[in-house]
């Protein structure tokens, strides 16, 4: 090797530049050149054999669209559909405005874009010629490749010069792409009905989008932020309690118990926080805390109504958490206004929920892959602040909260989690007062949320234990309690930490809850493998009812995975 | 201190308060308790399901969500076939009004648990009327509506015939669903003539038909009505698949069944059915019951459809019972018809005794 200077700046062809990359990247060494031949051919070999599987002219295709409601919602009444839409559109304005004010995607070079669209629409062509399928099929995917291929060319065309100054938003993109998806979809036969919501959807969502877009420069992101987060999370009691369940509220409740009970605890907690958040309560405060939790768990054994067994449960957390954060004005008002706050949800979710639903439908009504995602948002949400109770447990000084923690842990993680739902189907009513009757849906959530939280702890415990002791010492030497060590310290890095093995959970317990079949609930997978392919009118479509249902399952693992991905990068998480 | 003595005084009135009127608190249930019954429609039925079934509203009826034909969800969500009419028809003679049905599917597991713990009121999933059943599982069984039979399908290509006996399936791979008396009855069949075979069970009839159609089955085996429905729908050319032998392996007479022990209710149960047949007997259909209560072709069917002398009110239920079965629901012939004649399925030994079938209703007089 004789040293050069930098080799002169040369045009490359895209073939010199593509011949160059394979040498380097496919063909390095005689065995890597092996390896890639044959890995290339299995590859070839299953798309191929996938396609000719998909387009087999006994596939009976044609029996998922008209089931599409059953898919989504079950026995869900078509009269009142119109509430399923609004689910959807409440979680798509959320999703719009969260991710304009998370700054979520990138920005793409139009070089880059043109790229992009070159390889699908090539990759589309080579499918189109290679794969034995239809000839019908074959000419509209080499349509649509064409089509890439055109918009490659245009975007080039556009931006010609390749000014690497000027770059396009992803999300942009994506937009262009949803509008693009749509025209496809009107030039459908599609009931017009669907059309016309499913447009509406869309419209929502980039709407919510462009808001986000604007609110973003006006309102400083603190509060939009934290406002998002609480909005995303009243939306799951909201989905369930209020949009899907239709409650018959009846008034006489209301009047005579609900708001008398919400008022009074909101004029005595307000009180009570105003001097359990001052500078210096001293111990009364804590004496008064405690009995508090002790009258609120007191409670469950008499025979008093559930909204204040509540409500006394939340001031007694509200009790022992106000040292912790009280003790400065700003500290003092949001713990006044917090509890207000709490209250009255308490008071309107338990109203929601104890009251008769108004759907025309006898027996159970949620179902498809509407109850898959309530469970498995609904088991996440509860497992969480039940697995953080854990985990510090398990990791706690204190003796007794240790092995119950543990134990509870360890029974948990040993039984299957069937056995959990079985069990909670049976005996959940058996610990509850008798005047309560939970619905199976609800037992179910509380059996996933249990059982989720167990795994949930562990992971978290290794989180806590990740954590270098200099960061309590430190804690400890600024005079920091132990609580307050715990909440602002070592409980957010932990929590960061060990972002990649929640979201593995999260994806876990989305498909885990296909369990829930064995109750008698009516989840997707049991839609797809026993209602769909046993009509009368799809005998024989169990193969493609169920390639349906392994689709939609992936869809939404893969979106979650590559979203923990971006937030994992944002978190920095694994770089120290 | 004082301040924080006073308080501590109102926080413990405070809960006081709360303890006090929790007392007065209105129970929230979501109506799945049975409360004391007060009015009872008629004396002889206090104390019965019956009762218990006018005071909820709603008939809950175990139905089977994975039999074309006989229990199947429509893509609206809507339960349809010949047992959920079953239902139907039950709640129209209870209630008056055949909408009035919470169905439950369930597997065949579960079934049985269903009824014996209160959670449905009546089974009516393909059930085999068994002495086992009668007897152990402690159920009631309403008269036969479906009588089947445990039938083998297999290849005409293999040299099967329709004049095939089990003698043929020496050596033969025969697949079926597991879970149900299906297996121990081909056992049980084959042990018998000593023929040697292979038995293959999978979960679910899908998959076994799946499995017959790629030939890693020889021969699939199931009650005959499904395997009569299957063939119409899965075979890939007329006359491909056969069905044998001409008199079936077993005796699955179907029906719905109702808790022991509560006569009341499952007289209703078996009048209802028994109405249907009469109805189909006398030609009486939802289409022209009206004008059949309005004039009557005979006593029977003017007592059955509330009339003078009817004996409905003697059993706890309305005096229009029927008339609201036939009206809301329709008669026997008409349900089949709405259910399986499309799937293929020949009335067979499901006629009217006066057409040489086994459906024979005592009079209703």
């Amino acid at each position: 090797m004789t040293i050069q200077g930098p080799p002169p700046p040369q045009e490359v062809t895209p073939l010199e530049r593509w011949t160059r990359w394979s040498k380097e990247n496919l063909f390095s060494s005689f065995f890597n050149s092996v390896l890639s031949i044959a890995s290339i051919a299995i590859a070839a070999l299953a798309i191929r054999g996938l396609f000719s599987f998909v387009f087999a002219p006994e596939r009976k295709w044609y029996v998922i669209p008209p089931n599409m409601k059953l898919y989504w919602t079950d026995v869900y009444p078509p009269e009142v559909m119109g509430r399923m839409w609004v689910t959807l559109g409440l979680v798509l304005t959320l999703t719009g405005l969260s991710l304009a004010i998370w700054r979520v995607g990138g920005h793409l070079t139009p070089a880059r874009l043109a790229r992009v669209a070159a390889s699908v629409g090539s990759s589309l062509l080579v499918l189109a010629a290679l794969v034995s399928i239809p000839a019908i099929v074959r000419i509209w995917i080499a349509v649509v490749g064409v089509i890439c291929w055109a918009a490659s060319w245009l975007i080039k065309l556009l931006w010609s010069g390749g000014e690497e100054a000027e770059t396009i938003s992803t999300m942009w993109v994506l937009i262009g792409t949803l509008v693009a998806v749509l025209a496809v979809l009107w030039a459908l036969h599609i009931e017009t009905g669907t059309k016309v919501s499913l447009t509406v959807q869309a419209a929502v969502f980039i709407g919510a989008y462009i808001v986000g877009l604007v609110v973003r420069d006006w309102i400083p992101n603190a509060v939009t932020r934290s406002s998002l987060v609480a909005f995303w999370l009243l939306s799951l009691p909201l989905v369930y309690l209020v949009i899907q369940r239709d409650p018959d509220v009846s008034a006489v409740p209301v009047t005579t118990m609900v708001i008398p009970f919400a008022a009074a605890f909101a004029i005595v907690g307000a009180a009570y926080m105003w001097w359990a958040g001052s500078a210096n309560p001293g111990e009364v405060a804590k004496l008064v805390a405690a009995l508090l939790f002790v009258a609120a768990i007191a409670s469950w054994f008499t025979s008093i109504a559930m909204l204040p067994r509540f409500l006394l449960l939340a001031l007694a957390v509200f009790g022992l958490a106000a040292p912790t954060f009280g003790g400065t004005d700003q500290g003092r008002k949001g713990l006044v206004i917090g509890w207000v706050v709490m209250d009255l949800l308490i008071a309107y979710f338990m109203t929601m929920a104890m009251a008769k639903t108004g759907i025309p439908v006898l027996g159970d009504f949620i179902g498809g892959l509407n109850l898959t995602f309530l469970l498995s948002i609904a088991g996440i949400v509860l497992a969480f602040p039940i697995g953080i109770m854990l985990a510090l447990g398990r990791t706690s000084t204190m003796p007794i909260f240790r092995l119950l923690s543990t134990g509870y842990i360890e029974v948990v993680r040993g039984v299957p989690l069937i056995t959990v739902l079985f069990f909670a189907n049976l005996v959940i009513n058996r610990f509850l007062p008798q005047d309560i009757r939970l619905d199976d849906i609800i037992k179910a959530m509380i059996a996933v949320a249990l059982f989720a939280a167990a795994y949930l702890a562990e992971n978290i415990r290794g989180g806590l234990q990740s954590i270098p002791k200099g960061q309590r010492e430190a804690a400890q030497a600024v005079g920091l309690s132990t609580v307050q060590m715990t909440v602002l310290i070592t409980l957010p890095q932990a929590l960061r930490a060990v972002i990649p093995a929640i979201v593995g959970q999260v994806i876990t317990l989305f498909k885990d809850t296909s369990l829930v079949a064995i109750i008698g609930l009516a989840d997707f997978l049991r839609i797809a493998r026993d209602v769909v392919p046993n009509q009368p009118g799809s005998l024989g479509s169990m193969q493609e009812s169920l390639l349906f249902a392994v689709v939609i399952y992936w869809i939404f693992s893969f979106g979650t995975s590559r979203a923990s991905m971006r937030l994992e990068k944002k978190l920095g998480v694994g770089e120290r | 201190m004082r301040k924080r003595i006073i308080l501590l005084v109102v926080v413990f009135a405070m809960i006081a308060a709360a303890c006090a009127s929790g007392g007065e608190a209105t129970s929230t249930t979501a109506g799945n308790e049975t409360t004391t019954t007060t009015a009872a429609p008629a004396q002889t039925t206090s104390g019965s399901l019956l009762d218990t079934i006018v005071q909820r509203g709603v008939l809950r009826c175990g139905v089977n969500e994975t039999l074309p034909g006989f229990g199947s969800k429509d893509s609206s969500g809507k339960f349809v076939g010949f047992d959920t009419d079953l239902c139907r028809a039950i709640a129209a003679a209870v209630l008056g009004d055949s909408t009035k049905v919470e169905f439950t599917s369930l597997t065949a597991a579960q079934r049985f648990e269903a009824v014996s713990s209160g959670s449905i009121d009546v089974l009516s999933r393909n059930t085999t009327w068994t002495q086992s059943r009668d007897g152990e599982l402690g159920l009631t069984f309403a008269p036969t509506t479906y009588y089947d039979g445990q039938q083998v399908m297999a290849r005409t290509a293999d040299g099967f015939t329709a004049d095939s006996t089990l003698a043929d399936l020496q050596g033969a791979t025969v697949c079926t669903n597991a879970g149900t008396t299906t297996e121990k009855n081909i056992q049980e069949a084959l042990d018998a003539i000593g023929v040697k075979f292979t038995l293959t069970t999978f979960e679910d009839f899908n998959i076994v038909l799946q499995n017959f159609k790629d030939g890693a089955c020889d021969a699939v085996t199931t009650d005959g009505s499904g395997l009569v429905s299957r063939k119409s729908t899965d075979e890939p050319a007329p006359g491909d698949w056969v069905i044998f032998p001409s008199v079936p392996l077993s005796k699955e007479p179907l029906g719905p069944a109702t808790k022991q022990g509560d006569a009341i209710f499952a007289d209703a149960v078996r009048w209802t059915i028994f109405a249907m047949f009469i109805a189909e007997e006398n030609g009486v259909t939802s289409a022209n019951v009206d004008e059949m209560k309005a004039n009557p072709p005979t006593g029977e069917i003017g007592r059955l459809l509330g009339g003078d002398g009817e004996k409905q009110t003697a059993m706890g239920l309305s005096a229009d019972a029927f008339y609201n079965v036939i009206k809301q629901v329709g008669n026997y012939g008409e349900v089949y018809d709405r259910y399986l004649t499309p799937l293929g399925l020949k009335r067979g030994l499901n006629a009217l005794w006066i057409n040489g079938g086994l459906l024979y209703a005592p009079p209703a007089r």
